[in-house]
């Protein structure tokens, strides 16, 4: 286990992730991390808007980048039906 | 000054001295102090006894096969935590302190004896019984139904007048040892989420946090965002304007 710190960069600026959370590793860091932008894109939606454009950026407890997870990574577009 | 539990029942009926004086000696008996993250209360466990919040804040909660955890209720001073005592065998979830926590603890058997009374005492306790269900059922609607703002803002609106009913605050400002995790496992959004919401939230001039302290800036425009209607706390001395009792929340609802 380990303390990493989820940061949201989107269309209203950066979230600061200054807690942090106890992770087991880093493909947890990924579940999580895309758990927690699938649960953004849903609430946008409600609110008429989606923005694929946002990120999830994690740090571990030195300050070091080990996760960048583009909103559009998390989800499947599907615009066109397929053949 | 009066101890927490009498202060929330007294929004229900006016207690007369003697009463006071029984509520008080029942939690004085014995208490006992729970770290912050200590369970209080733990599914599973046989209910024998009753435990009454008297200081810290505490979380009502379950957690699922995966570790994922979901805190129905955020229980502060004056809030029963097993009301259960009187019919069921074991708890069916736990009950953990947030942060350091105080209980009063009452045998059951004295709490039947009180129950079996037809009093303002049994009376009160079982209103604090149904507002605390009431509570619960503005949590179904919050995951139901509000949005992640909404809902955040619900939660912090109510804690603040539940503050006020039992003197813990007398402005707009309260003890929030909540951190993110708790707040999303109570709102079923992520922490991420929670975040941004209470940046924007801050952002706006609505709250602000100063260590564990929440200051609510705005309290007209909080409680229009969270679209909060008191009726459910049942605030009968209050809306009644009976006594100072009534002035604790009176400005909120």
């Amino acid at each position: 286990m380990a303390r990493y710190f989820f940061h949201l960069q989107d269309r209203s600026g950066r979230t600061e992730d200054q807690l942090g959370r106890e992770t087991a590793d880093l493909v947890e860091v990924r579940r999580r991390a895309v758990k927690a932008a699938r649960g953004i894109i849903q609430a946008d939606v409600d609110g008429g808007v989606i923005d694929l454009t946002a990120r999830i950026e994690v740090t571990d407890a030195a300050g070091k980048f080990v996760l960048t997870l583009p909103f559009h990574e998390a989800v499947e577009l599907i615009t066109a039906p397929a053949l | 000054m009066s101890n927490p539990w009498t202060m929330k029942m007294e929004q229900f009926t006016a207690f007369s001295d003697e009463q006071r004086t029984r509520l008080d000696h029942l939690i004085s008996e014995r208490q006992q102090d729970y770290a912050a993250d200590e369970d209080i209360l733990t599914e599973g466990q046989p209910i024998s006894e009753c435990h009454v919040l008297l200081s810290g804040l505490a979380a009502r909660y379950k957690l699922l096969p995966d570790g994922e955890r979901q805190i129905m209720a955020f229980l502060i001073p004056g809030d029963l935590c097993d009301a259960e005592v009187f019919i069921l065998d074991e708890m069916d979830h736990s009950v953990a302190a947030i942060s350091p926590t105080k209980c009063a603890i009452i045998a059951a058997s004295t709490m039947r004896e009180l129950l079996r009374e037809i009093s303002p005492m049994s009376e009160a306790l079982w209103w604090g019984t149904m507002t605390d269900l009431a509570v619960l059922r503005e949590r179904v609607v919050d995951l139901g139904r509000r949005e992640a703002r909404e809902r955040i803002a619900h939660l912090i609106y109510e804690m603040l007048v539940r503050y006020r009913l039992v003197g813990a605050t007398d402005d707009d400002s309260m003890p929030w040892p909540i951190t993110q995790d708790e707040l999303a496992d109570a709102t079923g959004l992520s922490p991420l989420h929670v975040n941004r919401t209470l940046k924007q939230m801050r952002e706006e001039g609505l709250i602000d946090f100063d260590r564990r302290t929440l200051n609510v800036l705005r309290s007209d425009q909080l409680r229009e965002v969270a679209s909060f209607n008191p009726n459910y706390l049942h605030l009968k001395r209050t809306a009644e304007k009976d006594g100072p009792v009534a002035k604790r929340a009176g400005d909120l609802v």
